[in-house]
């Protein structure tokens, strides 16, 4: 039934030709020993791709396969572009398939860049990831996620919804809603009519409420981490602090190229061994939303308490300020990124042995 | 963490927040003295080492005193 929606004339005459991007591993080829594996495109089905092929049944096939290592594609992200460019030119598929990925990070990473090349050249693609996936937030709304779990025991269930998800796209059909046609919301709203208008809904829901009664609210709150609370400092005076503020604090002329919270995001950090405080002429915020406040006019140490640990310092009160402090631009900051950077953050901290962190929430 | 919006943080499930002064002044406040500004900062600095020996379960706001000790020497 899905089928005759799309294809209105002679199904052979229109049969649609897919191009698939895997890895190394889902190629065949081999682990994380062969994660250096150069791209290279076969003819036709592997791997998961033939049971993408088998799946299309007489709607289409799968005409090639790109294969790429998931180091090289990452670390080689111009050349392995270029012969995914390259392979798109010589079979132009109709729709691209890559992955799933689950919650490989560097084959998500490069399914979202197969996705991006076929989306500059025109061509419908649709990916499989987790949510959290570093890919997800590559090329932004412009790629195309079913949701996946990490469990590739899962790959024919997936296989099946990014083609569904796909054929649809390739049909040139009008996408719903993110949950009806199952991918990863892009953060666009389409206006809809409902029966009531908002002010009797949220009557009705606030009533449902009082009594007990289930409700469905009409806008997601993403649910976030439960994570227990560390124990408590036992020996301040044996505890290294460590610093870290979300203002954007960086040595003037931002050396590192700090993004000011429009962009990627990132962190940097900035030894302060024998710093007691920062001045105005050496540091300034980048964050977009206080250039040319009190952080950058009057002192810098607002967003970063230095003086004051200084002197608790020299009083013995703790043993010492870590040598770095730490840099991000809060402002906007997706969940999933400050996630990734606290990750990072934290390993680095567990290994210069830091005890215990102050970051300073702007 | 010190943030000037603790109802934030405290929202989502941070352990130790500490109530700071304003966004755009988090541990400090321009419009004191340089010497009182420098007080507030220690203040701030000092709620957030006492709150890392706190044992805590639930997301709990630590609020700095509004007083240093020598401002409260000299009131008595």
């Amino acid at each position: 039934m899905f089928a005759l929606t799309i294809f209105r004339t002679d199904p052979m005459a229109s049969e649609l030709k897919v191009l698939h991007y895997i890895n190394q591993f889902f190629g065949g080829i081999g682990g994380e020993d062969a994660n250096d594996l150069p791209v290279e495109t076969r003819e036709g089905a592997l791997g998961p791709g033939r049971l993408l092929d088998q799946k299309l049944g007489d709607r289409g096939s799968v005409v090639a396969t790109v294969i790429g290592g998931d180091n090289y594609f990452v670390e080689e992200e111009d050349e392995s572009v270029g012969k995914v460019r390259e392979a798109l030119e010589r079979f132009k598929p109709d729709l691209v398939v890559a992955g799933p990925a689950f919650d490989a990070g560097r084959y998500g990473m490069a399914c979202a860049l197969v996705c991006g090349a076929a989306g500059e050249m025109g061509i419908p693609a649709v990916t499989g990831m987790v949510d959290d996936n570093a890919g997800v937030l590559a090329n932004g709304r412009d790629t195309y996620v079913v949701p996946t779990g990490d469990n590739p025991a899962d790959m024919a269930g997936i296989i099946d919804r990014m083609m569904r998800l796909g054929l649809k796209l390739a049909s040139g059909d009008e996408l719903n809603h993110a949950d009806a046609d199952d991918y990863l919301p892009h953060g666009l709203r389409h206006g809809i009519v409902r029966e009531k208008p908002g002010a009797e809904r949220a009557v009705d829901m606030a009533l449902a409420m009082a009594l007990g009664q289930p409700i469905t609210p009409e806008i997601k709150v993403r649910q976030y981490d439960f994570v227990p609370a560390p124990a408590p400092i036992q020996n301040l005076a044996e505890t290294t602090v460590a610093l870290l503020t979300t203002a954007g604090i960086v040595p003037k002329g931002n050396p590192d190229g700090q993004g000011d919270g429009a962009g990627p995001r990132k962190w940097v950090s900035y030894n302060i061994d024998g710093v007691n405080a920062l001045t105005l002429g050496e540091w300034e915020s980048v964050h977009s939303g206080f250039k040319g406040y009190m952080y950058n006019s009057v002192n810098p140490n607002y967003a970063l308490p230095l003086p004051a640990l200084r002197a608790l310092e020299a009083l013995g009160v703790i043993k010492r300020i870590h040598s770095e402090f730490f840099s991000i631009v809060g402002g906007g900051c997706p969940v999933t990124a400050a996630q990734n950077m606290g990750r990072d953050i934290a390993k680095r901290l567990v290994n210069d042995g830091v005890q215990a962190v102050i970051l300073e929430s702007t | 963490m010190v943030s000037a919006l603790p109802s934030v943080p405290l929202s989502v499930g941070a352990h130790r927040v500490i109530k700071g002064v304003r966004v755009e002044h988090l541990c400090g406040d321009p419009s004191l003295s340089p010497e009182q500004d420098g007080e507030l900062m220690l203040r701030i600095a000092r709620t957030a080492l006492d709150a890392i020996q706190t044992e805590v379960t639930d997301p709990t706001l630590f609020e700095p005193a509004q007083h240093t000790e020598k401002e409260l020497t000299h009131a008595s």
